[in-house]
């Protein structure tokens, strides 16, 4: 992917609130808290640009009208899913950048509030999974 | 020796002694352990077979991932005995299957496997330190790594 590509994506305001799924099979309930979400959460392919994805999807929640429940009606199977709702302050502190990438949305109804999370490294991973585990809804 | 006398020696045959029935009792556990970790891989080796089974364009698993797995958490289970854990077993949109096991200081062992590289990973936990992370060799790399994981 072309560099100038990810810098020309819009920066996300840290005021934001960010919604972040977690696909079930890697959420295991019996481990200790802060331990819950798997190293899987977070797939190699999102640690560099690629043609089709500058990085982990997620959603920024002030532009959607109905919250979390417009990403649902887009795509139902997020109901299945655990969610985060995580500070965008937080994923910068820990060297992230959160830009908004609606081109990349496979659904049209919510990629206007579609952001990819860039910078994910494999050092930083365990850093991103518990933030996100702290920010999980019951 | 009579159907009689044979009948009654079956009745009257020694029960097994606490000590085996107790080791018994192990061997079974184990058994039924590892058949749910295996189950749950059948399960997600199905639910991983397309392109996008996370919902967010992951890729598919291989079968030859899930196979690789398969042998390792077997291999791995008959090598360590009854005392040690089974892995957790979770598949990445990357197309890996990761196998996460617990050791008695709290760190996680993660072996994340294909496709075509496999990781070795020590996670500490929370407050614990940086978590390390190795590119290996082969696969058949992990084996000591998972057994020096446990001590």
């Amino acid at each position: 992917m072309d560099p100038a590509y990810v810098d020309s994506l819009v920066v996300v305001g840290t005021e934001e609130l960010i919604f972040r799924f977690v696909h079930p099979t890697s959420y295991d309930a019996a481990s200790p808290l802060g331990e819950r979400v798997q190293l899987s959460a977070l797939a190699t392919k999102d640690f560099t640009p690629s043609p089709v994805s500058s990085g982990a999807s997620a959603y920024v929640k002030s532009r959607l009208a109905g919250g979390l429940q417009d990403l649902f009606v887009a795509n139902s199977k997020w109901r299945a899913h655990r969610v985060a709702e995580v500070p965008a302050a937080s994923l910068v502190a820990i060297g992230l950048q959160v830009r908004y990438s609606p081109g990349e949305c496979p659904f049209p109804s919510v990629s206007h509030a579609h952001a990819s999370l860039i910078g994910i490294t494999r050092e930083n991973r365990p850093r991103v999974l518990r933030l996100i585990e702290q920010h999980l809804q019951p | 020796m009579s159907a009689l006398s044979i009948a009654t020696a079956e009745t009257f045959r020694p029960m097994p002694s606490p000590t085996r029935m107790d080791e018994t009792s192990a061997i079974i556990e184990e058994l039924l352990a590892l058949a749910k970790v295996k189950v749950r891989m059948v399960a997600l080796e199905v639910e991983t077979q397309r392109d996008g089974w996370d919902d967010e364009g992951g890729v598919a698993v291989a079968a030859t991932t899930w196979a690789e797995a398969h042998r390792l958490v077997s291999l791995i289970a008959q090598q360590l005995g009854p005392a040690l854990p089974l892995p957790f077993v979770s598949p990445s949109g990357d197309g890996s299957v990761h196998l996460t096991w617990r050791n008695a200081k709290g760190d996680r062992g993660v072996l994340e496997l294909g496709p075509g590289e496999a990781w070795w990973n020590v996670l500490p936990p929370p407050g614990g330190g940086e978590a390390q992370s190795e590119k290996l060799r082969s696969t058949e790399e992990s084996l000591p790594k998972v057994f020096a994981f446990f001590g």
